[in-house]
C-alpha cells in the first residue's frame, strides 16, 4: 500500500487503484516540465474500434449525403472511386458544387481515386457528380 | 473506494453503463499512468473546403476563409491544368528560388499541409495558366 503525498497543508494528492490487483494504491503522476496528467491508454495506436463500409451507387448532378444515417467514426472517412467512372465526384458540405463555383466546389475524386477526411461522421459529407450515375464506395474508421 | 495507509481514499468513478456502480480508477503500476479508455473519436466535428480559379505567375492566397483546422488542409490541382503549382507562404515562388519556393503540385496532384488554417497558404505556377485547386480544411 502506498501513501498518496501531502502539499503543506496535508492535503493529498489523487490517486487510484493497480490495475494489476485492484488493492494496491498508487498515486497519479504529473510530468514536472508540463504539468500533465500522466495517462496510460488503451488505445495507444492509432487504430480504430470503428469499422463499417458502404457505397453510394448513384452519385448525380445535385448534392447529396454520402450516407442519409449516421456513421459515426472515430479517424475518419475514407472513399474511392471506380476507374469506370465517367466523371468526378465532388465531396463537401451541404452545398457542394462540382467545379462550377470557387466557395463552394468539394474536393474532386477523380475515377480510380482514394480520399481520406478525418471527419467523426460520415453522413456529414456530400457529394456531387460532374456527370450523372458515378459511384462512391467509402470505409468509416 | 480502497484507501492507502492513512485512511485517503482512491478516485473514483460510476461505470459507463448503469452510471450506479462506483468502481476505482486504474493506474499502470509500471507508469503510475492513469488508465484511459480512448473511445472518443480523435476526427474534425467539421470542414470547409473551395476552390481557387485564376492561378498564373502570381502568388494568390487559395482563399480568404478563416478556419481553423485540426487537422490541416488538402490542397488538389485541377487534373487539366496547365502548368504545375507551387503551394507555400504570401512569398511563394515557382521553382526559381531556393528559399522561398512552395510545394510542387503537378496537375491532378494532391498534397496534404498540417497548417492551422486555410487562408495561410499561397499559390502560384510556373506559367501564365489559368490554373485551378480545390482545397478542403478539416
Amino acid at each position: 500500500m502506498t501513501d498518496f503525498k501531502r502539499d503543506s497543508n496535508r492535503v493529498p494528492v489523487s490517486g487510484g487503484a493497480s490495475s494489476t490487483d485492484a488493492t494496491l494504491t498508487l498515486p497519479f503522476r504529473v510530468n514536472p516540465v508540463t504539468g500533465r496528467l500522466l495517462v496510460d491508454s488503451i488505445s495507444a495506436g492509432v487504430s480504430s474500434a470503428v469499422f463499417d463500409t458502404g457505397s453510394n451507387l448513384d452519385v448525380d448532378t445535385v448534392a447529396e449525403q454520402l450516407v442519409a444515417a449516421s456513421m459515426p467514426a472515430i479517424r475518419g472517412v475514407l472513399m474511392a472511386t471506380p476507374v469506370a467512372n465517367t466523371g468526378v465526384i465532388y465531396v463537401g458540405n451541404a452545398d457542394v458544387t462540382a467545379g462550377t463555383t470557387d466557395a463552394t466546389d468539394g474536393i474532386p475524386i477523380n475515377a480510380g481515386e482514394t480520399l481520406f477526411l478525418e471527419i467523426d461522421d460520415a453522413n456529414k459529407l456530400y457529394v456531387i457528380g460532374s456527370a450523372a450515375n458515378q459511384k462512391i464506395f467509402y470505409v468509416v474508421i | 473506494m480502497i484507501r492507502d495507509a492513512n485512511r485517503v481514499p482512491t478516485v473514483g468513478a460510476v461505470t459507463n453503463n448503469a452510471a450506479l456502480t462506483p468502481v476505482d480508477v486504474l493506474v499502470n503500476p509500471a507508469t503510475n499512468g492513469l488508465l484511459i479508455d480512448a473511445t472518443l473519436s480523435s476526427a474534425s466535428t467539421s470542414f470547409d473546403h473551395g476552390a481557387k480559379s485564376g492561378i498564373g505567375a502570381t502568388a494568390l492566397a487559395i482563399t480568404a476563409v478563416d478556419f481553423p483546422c485540426y487537422f490541416g488542409v488538402i490542397v488538389k490541382a485541377l487534373a487539366a491544368n496547365p502548368d504545375n503549382l507551387y503551394i507555400g507562404s504570401a512569398t511563394v515562388t515557382p521553382g526559381t528560388a531556393d528559399a522561398t519556393d512552395g510545394v510542387f503540385l503537378e496537375p491532378g496532384r494532391p498534397v496534404t499541409i498540417e497548417v492551422s488554417n486555410p487562408n495561410l497558404l499561397y499559390a502560384i505556377a510556373d506559367g501564365a495558366g489559368p490554373n485551378k485547386l480545390y482545397w478542403v480544411a478539416i
